[in-house]
């Protein structure tokens, strides 16, 4: 090979870019796919069944949205909101949206996207939040899991829907954890941020009377940290939300679904109806979500 | 001459240290903070520590809890040495209370909660007897009318009877003061050095880094003169003010007292 290069084609190194032969890099994907089947074959199941829990909840929730008398969830969704945000006006918007969504024969899959984004969010709070926590703790911690986050926020699902359902085939689970793979980066990324913003001198304090680890972290910092942390929440959920329709591809039900027979169908009506109904979605989540973070800071910003 | 000077000041009380600083030294890096800090503090006694800017006094302070860590010498707290074990450590802060320039209220919790955090937390006293008694002393800062107020709602001379109320509620063996009212407007210095002389007059042990010359001559059993990490002259208010040793303590003297 080198003889080759440098006696009859020394220009051709610089005119063509030197690549690993035909074979070899056939070689190496097939390696990589192989091993990676066996991993499936090998775990597979296994990895299937810790999931499982998980798929017990979501279909829970799904049937409890669908079989509870829509006049009951309205009421529910009033109250929440209006707890949420204590605004009135945005309590009747959200009554008059949903009542739009069920005369235009969304309810179901609406009920469905709410269920899959709820189980979505509490997964990403109850992982996210962690670990977030320990990279505020540790920036070695940091330095390793932003390149992570980095690159869960910047790849195509389409690529990592690929091992996803190698791993676990097409359903719930699989389109959940797509969900939560995209979603849950703004909320480790907050609350680390939010944790690392809170005031020296104020933590300086609780060290000074002999504060525990534990008891600085879920008395001072986290208090402090939480208008952050919740925007974190509020990202979580939109993030959530974008992925309805990916989810569906692999067999999630609710919004996405119709938005994908519209697109191979060309129904132009049907694809805008559950387009605008994730957007209404994500405005009412969205601004039920700020008005409740902003009342959580109330006194913190009197303080300045 | 630590002790013979403490020991003419505090007569009716048993003479027993309750600090022991041996040769404290502490760099930042390459700078030399502090340099063979000796000072043995009594019980009941009120140490006012005064200097310029830059002297090394917060430090000093700071160590005492170790909010600051020092590199050679000791600190003995109560019979107990600061060492690296954080058990150790937190038994010390627990004993002994500070007072921040800034106060350093948790903004989050009201003025109440401000005070009961610690005493609920490390003395795993009740919320009853924790609430019980920080309105005693909230009554005695003046302020029990502000309990249910969260720290942004008050002025700072109130903020600052706040923090002190809150380093009491820990029943302290020692308060540290780091220049609890140079943050302060001119008018509400007043409120908070009659706070501290009250707890002066309880028999606190007390260590206040202040300029509040006042104060001093009113208060303290011994003034410390720091310079450039350094104590360069203590003595008690009277001869320090009045016939001060060193040139680098007149000369701070002349610039503050003309002030
Ligand atoms: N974290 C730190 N890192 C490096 N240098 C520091 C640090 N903290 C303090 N210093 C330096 O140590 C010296 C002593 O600081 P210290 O805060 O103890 O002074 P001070 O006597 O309390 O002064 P002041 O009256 O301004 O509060 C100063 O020169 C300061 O710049
Ligand atoms: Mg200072």
């Amino acid at each position: 090979m080198a003889h080759f290069f440098i006696r009859e084609k020394k220009l051709s190194f610089f005119v063509e870019f030197p690549k690993m032969g035909r074979a070899d890099l056939r070689d190496f994907k097939k390696g990589i796919d192989e091993s990676f089947k066996d991993f499936t074959r090998e775990y597979g199941e296994a990895i299937e069944h810790f999931f499982d829990p998980l798929l017990y909840f979501l279909v829970w929730l799904e049937k409890l949205f669908l079989n509870t008398p829509w006049p009951i969830i309205m009421v529910a969704i009033a109250v929440l909101v209006y707890f949420g945000s204590r605004s009135l006006k945005l309590t009747i918007g959200a009554v008059l949206a949903f009542l739009v969504i069920g005369y235009l024969d969304m309810w179901e899959d609406t009920m469905a996207t709410l269920a899959i984004i709820s189980v979505a969010t509490i997964v990403c709070i109850s992982v996210g939040i962690p670990i977030g926590i320990l990279m505020a703790r540790s920036n070695r911690a940091q330095t390793l899991i932003t390149p992570i986050l980095d690159v869960m926020q910047t790849i195509p699902s389409f690529v990592y829907l690929i091992p996803v359902v190698m791993l676990l085939g097409i359903g719930k689970v699989p389109g959940l954890l797509a969900v939560c793979i995209y979603a849950i980066p703004p909320i480790v990324r907050l609350t680390n941020l939010g944790i690392r913003l809170v005031d020296k001198d104020v933590m300086e304090a609780s060290e000074a009377f002999g504060a525990s680890y534990s008891q600085k972290l879920l008395g001072v910092q986290i208090p402090l940290a939480l208008p952050n942390i919740f925007a974190g929440v509020n990202q979580t959920i939109m993030m959530a939300l974008s992925m309805v329709v990916i989810a569906s591809m692999i067999g999630v039900k609710g919004l996405g679904v119709p938005v994908l027979r519209a697109i191979s169908n060309q129904y132009l009506a049907l694809g805008v109806m559950n387009g605008l109904a994730i957007v209404v979605l994500a405005i009412l989540f969205d601004r039920v979500s700020q008005k409740f973070g902003k009342r959580l800071q109330a006194h913190t910003e009197s303080m300045k | 001459m630590t002790s013979a000077s403490a020991s003419k000041k505090s007569t009716k009380n048993e003479i027993s240290p309750i600090i022991t600083i041996n040769k404290l030294n502490k760099w930042y890096g390459k700078f030399h903070v502090l340099k063979d800090i000796d000072l043995e503090v009594n019980k009941t006694e009120k140490i006012v520590i005064c200097g310029p800017s830059g002297s090394g006094k917060s430090t000093l302070i700071r160590c005492i809890n170790r909010l600051e860590v020092h590199q050679e010498g000791s600190i003995i707290v109560d019979g107990t040495e600061l060492t690296d074990d954080v058990k150790q450590i937190n038994e010390i802060r627990s004993d002994v209370g500070m007072v921040f320039q800034h106060f350093n209220l948790f903004p989050h919790l009201t003025v109440l909660e401000n005070c009961t955090l610690a005493p609920i937390w490390v003395r795993k006293k009740s919320k009853l007897e924790a609430d019980e008694m920080a309105m005693e002393l909230l009554t005695k800062v003046k302020i029990p009318d502000q309990a249910k107020k969260y720290p942004g709602q008050l002025s700072g001379g109130q903020q600052q009877r706040v923090a002190i109320a809150r380093a009491l509620c820990m029943q302290p063996r020692v308060m540290l003061f780091d220049e609890p009212t140079s943050a302060l407007d001119p008018e509400m210095i007043k409120e908070v050095l009659e706070t501290m002389i009250e707890l002066a007059e309880s028999g606190m042990t007390m260590l206040v880094v202040t300029h509040e010359m006042g104060f001093a001559n009113k208060v303290a059993d011994r003034v410390i003169f720091m310079d450039e990490g350094q104590i360069v002259e203590q003595n008690d208010p009277k001869n320090f003010f009045n016939n001060p040793k060193s040139d680098r303590t007149k000369l701070f003297l002349s610039q503050i007292l003309n002030h």
